[in-house]
């Protein structure tokens, strides 16, 4: 199967003050097309930051990107090309994020934010099928197209802004922990939808969490990254069973320790490099 | 409260658009031998020092007060919005030169100035509404710089630049929508503002004595606070309630526009 995505060795810097702080330093991912790979790791790996790269949504400076290959759908790429990675948006790469309240704009009806989202692929005439297309398709019911974001439950606004970023039929849905915000039977929920949508469409997803239990219900790979490097990859099945590096370990660990109850967690020795 | 202010800024608003249409040019300026007759029924406002009637001088003069106010806190609310949303936006060495004009404009006092150019170029209300909004303009434009730097980092805009939104359709239907609320309290203020600073000036004489303002005829009853009240009384309650129910329908104004609030 050929890769969406591609991306060797990326680095990614902030000046601060003078000071160059590495938000990732070296990480590789591979996304296959129609497949659906998890990124685990802590809060402060990087993680976000590789996903903001791949959207082009860091700016430059501040942010200083380098990357020894980076390749979508084939095609090679420079990582500081904004104009080439903005083309890519929406109908390449398209992404939801965990906090949907603010990622939906609360002046404008859903029905609208969708449709704005449409009107940039589709012509006028189709609008209106398309957008009663993609509610049926994130599960809503069409009256929702009328509602304001603020009038909505935690789950119905994620499926909203599934619903907006599907809008472009994108190849490949970043995913920045979609269900963390939400609670536990939302989070089933909005899994399976993601699931379902990744089967209809033929997407592929890029699945960010720290949360393992929906990494393995959705991702066949696995990529782990700790401080700003991804340590290790492989098929999700594998990676759970028998985890090489430490601190895949100690994850794993940490993970079923707090499902049988255990109250003293290990700990790893040492802390995130900050300061580069 | 959103009804009773609404009501009278159209009430006052009709006055101003009725006024010359039912009443002759010349009927605020007849004088007659009745001079400073108290509020009757005759005459529901009194008389002034000429004989003029004071109800007909307050009902000619809410056109100029209104236009005055209303016309400024537009010109100045638009000038702002578009400055102060290039600043924020665009960021930078824009940003900088834009908030460094702004606070020059910021430390001029306005009343002086505006007497000064008045007194200078004649009066006129067209002048007075150019140096209101020229001078009151960067009030809004910092309000709408400090929305636009908030707006622009949060989430909704972030998402619509991954859809691949362009900048300037994120910049007019993502960010501007949602700096507005600040815009209107400010400009009600402005509105609010201007009214009062033209009743100031013609408060001191700067007017030309063909136009009929709250302001002048204010100015006339302050010579005969003592003997004759219902000549600063009345037009002086109007511009106090003008000027407030400016300040309380651009709440409401923001208010309705906003969903959330319900």
């Amino acid at each position: 199967m050929a890769d969406i995505l591609t991306l060797d060795h990326l680095r990614v810097a902030f000046d601060v003050q003078g000071h160059r702080v590495d938000a990732v330093s070296d990480a590789s991912i591979r996304v296959p097309d129609g497949g659906s790979v998890g990124l685990v790791g802590e809060s402060g790996s990087g993680k976000s930051t590789l996903a903001r790269t791949l959207m082009g949504l860091l700016t430059t400076p501040p942010a200083v990107l380098e990357a020894k290959s980076f390749a979508v759908e084939g095609q090679s790429l420079q990582i500081g090309d904004h104009a080439a990675i903005s083309r890519l948006r929406g109908n390449t790469f398209a992404m939801v994020f965990q906090d949907p309240l603010s990622y939906l704009n609360p002046l404008m009806r859903v029905g609208r934010q969708i449709e704005e989202a449409v009107r940039l692929h589709d012509g006028r005439a189709a609008v209106h099928h398309r957008i009663s297309e993609l509610l049926d398709l994130v599960h809503l019911p069409q009256r929702v197209a009328r509602s304001y974001p603020h009038e909505l439950s935690g789950g119905m606004r994620q499926r909203a802004l599934l619903a907006i970023a599907l809008a472009c039929r994108p190849r490949l849905l970043l995913a920045d922990e979609p269900t963390t915000a939400l609670d536990v039977t939302t989070q089933m929920e909005i899994l399976a939808l993601l699931r379902e949508l990744r089967r209809e469409l033929g997407m592929a997803l890029l699945l960010i969490s720290h949360d393992l239990v929906s990494v393995a219900e959705l991702c066949d790979e696995v990529y782990v990254m700790y401080g700003g490097r991804t340590i290790e990859h492989g098929p999700c099945r594998e990676i759970f069973r028998s985890p090489s590096h430490a601190y895949t370990k100690s994850l794993l660990d940490a993970a079923r320790a707090q499902r049988s109850g255990r109250k003293v967690l290990e700990t790893r020795p040492g802390a995130l490099s900050v300061g580069g | 409260m959103a009804w009773i202010s609404g009501g009278f800024v159209v009430l006052l608003c009709m006055v101003a658009v009725l006024a010359p249409l039912l009443l002759s040019p010349d009927a605020p300026f007849q004088i007659s031998n009745s001079v400073l007759l108290a509020p009757s029924a005759g005459h529901w406002f009194g008389t002034d020092d000429l004989g003029r009637d004071v109800l007909l001088q307050v009902i000619w003069g809410t056109r100029i007060s209104l236009i005055v106010g209303i016309v400024s806190a537009l010109a100045a609310g638009i000038i702002g919005l578009v400055v102060g949303a290039i600043s924020g936006y665009c960021g930078g060495l824009a940003d900088a030169m834009i908030m460094r004009t702004t606070e020059i404009f910021q430390v001029m006092p306005i009343f002086v100035l505006a007497a000064l150019i008045v007194a200078m170029a004649g009066a006129g209300e067209t002048r007075i509404i150019a140096v209101i909004a020229g001078l009151s303009w960067p009030q809004t434009a910092r309000v709408v710089r400090s929305e636009v730097l908030r707006i622009k980092g949060l989430g909704y805009a972030e998402a619509a630049r991954c859809l691949g939104i362009s900048e300037f359709r994120i910049l007019v239907f993502e960010i501007i929508p949602n700096a507005v609320g600040p815009v209107i309290a400010v400009s009600t203020l402005t509105a609010a503002f201007a009214i009062l600073l033209e009743a100031a000036l013609s408060f001191f004489g700067l007017t030309s004595s063909d136009t009929i303002s709250w302001g002048s005829t204010l100015s006339t009853g302050q010579r005969l606070l003592y003997t004759a009240w219902w000549l600063s009384v009345f037009p002086g309650t109007l511009i106090f309630l003008t000027a407030l129910a400016f300040n309380m329908f651009g709440d409401c104004v923001r208010e309705a526009l906003d969903p959330r609030s319900e």
